[in-house]
């Protein structure tokens, strides 16, 4: 909710948070199903990949991947020293679009379709607690 | 070269050789050079579908760089006991990925087979900078499709998109044990680049 009042100050670190809510909310979906915790991303994308969790990896995967570039991809102009189209974080995507592409769509997608799995209704209630209902506009 | 050209710089079009180029100069300027070249660790080997014989190929050159890197994945993955059977789906894969890249194409720039985490990462460059939904959905369902492929059972792949960067902030992506990269087919049924002859391939069955 914090990093929510500012959306164009901390956009890697708003995907990079909406990725492992993602993770909470995926790992409850896989205890709710009977299948153990995973201890690495590898394993959790390898049982999300299958039925009956592809929906959820549809999701999943854009918000893994969008967290890593947040996190990981460096800047780093080329030999002849030009400048590569990417430079930061927000050449790839606004905080706007973080908003709506990676909370908006994927996260609250998957909130949707983790709600469908589980059928425990604490976890149901849970999961609504955690809901952010009302996401920024950015400026 | 007369005898005042210490090194003449066979190789390099950059390099200008000079009378009496001093010694200092050759070890700079071959420093400089060491700096600018990819280490032969990280040398990225391209892989090439052909189409007329169904499986991957290599320059001749770049043959024996691929069967090190294709039997340190075969080691890192622990796929030694079923080797024959890894590197045939393996070809497999390949051939899934050029075209998926072909469908693709127009978002496109690059794709490399690599490793992360300990399983096979295919990591696509776009041409494009910004983030693409729909180009995202295409990727998780080719992820999805080949994870649920009987026929690739043995293969472990998880894939994703980078907007287009350096090689060098690429190479931080990139395992420099084991990094190739995918391209489209020779082959008569794919399509070709025009204009240019069909390169002369070694024939390096994966299978």
């Amino acid at each position: 909710m914090y990093l929510l009042a500012k959306p164009s100050q901390f956009p890697e670190w708003i995907a990079t948070v909406a990725f492992y809510k993602a993770v909470q909310i995926v790992e409850a979906v896989f205890r709710s199903k009977g299948y153990s915790n995973c201890h690495d991303h590898v394993s959790r994308l390898a049982i999300l990949k299958r039925e009956p969790f592809r929906t959820l990896h549809t999701d999943y995967r854009p918000l893994y991947s969008a967290s890593l570039i947040a996190r990981y991809l460096e800047h780093k102009c080329d030999e002849s020293g030009k400048l590569e189209a990417y430079s930061t974080f927000t050449d790839y995507m606004s905080s706007q679009q973080v908003i709506d592409s990676l909370i908006r769509k994927r996260l609250v997608g998957l909130e949707g379709i983790a709600l469908q799995h589980f059928l425990d209704e604490d976890c149901k209630t849970n999961l609504k607690k955690i809901h952010v209902p009302d996401l920024p506009v950015v400026a | 070269m007369s005898s005042g050209e210490a090194y003449d710089g066979r190789g390099d079009t950059n390099y200008r050789p000079q009378r009496q180029t001093r010694a200092a100069d050759f070890v700079r300027h071959w420093l400089n050079t060491m700096n600018d070249t990819t280490l032969p660790s990280q040398k990225t080997i391209q892989l090439v579908w052909d189409d007329d014989l169904s499986q991957v190929t290599v320059t001749p050159q770049d043959k024996d760089r691929f069967t090190i890197k294709m039997r340190t994945a075969v080691e890192v993955l622990q796929q030694s006991s079923k080797r024959e059977q890894f590197e045939s789906q393996f070809n497999l894969l390949v051939a899934t990925l050029v075209r998926w890249i072909e469908e693709n194409q127009d978002k496109i720039s690059k794709g490399y087979i690599t490793l992360r985490d300990g399983s096979f990462a295919f990591i696509v460059v776009r041409s494009e900078c910004r983030y693409d939904d729909e180009f995202e959905d295409a990727l998780s369902a080719l992820d999805q499709t080949i994870a649920n492929d009987v026929d690739l059972d043995l293969i472990d792949i998880n894939v994703m998109a980078l907007p287009p960067v350096s090689d060098d902030a690429m190479s931080g992506f990139l395992d420099p044990r084991v990094n190739f990269l995918v391209s489209p087919h020779v082959g008569s049924k794919g399509p070709r680049k025009t204009g240019k002859s069909k390169p002369r391939r070694s024939n390096v069955s994966a299978g």
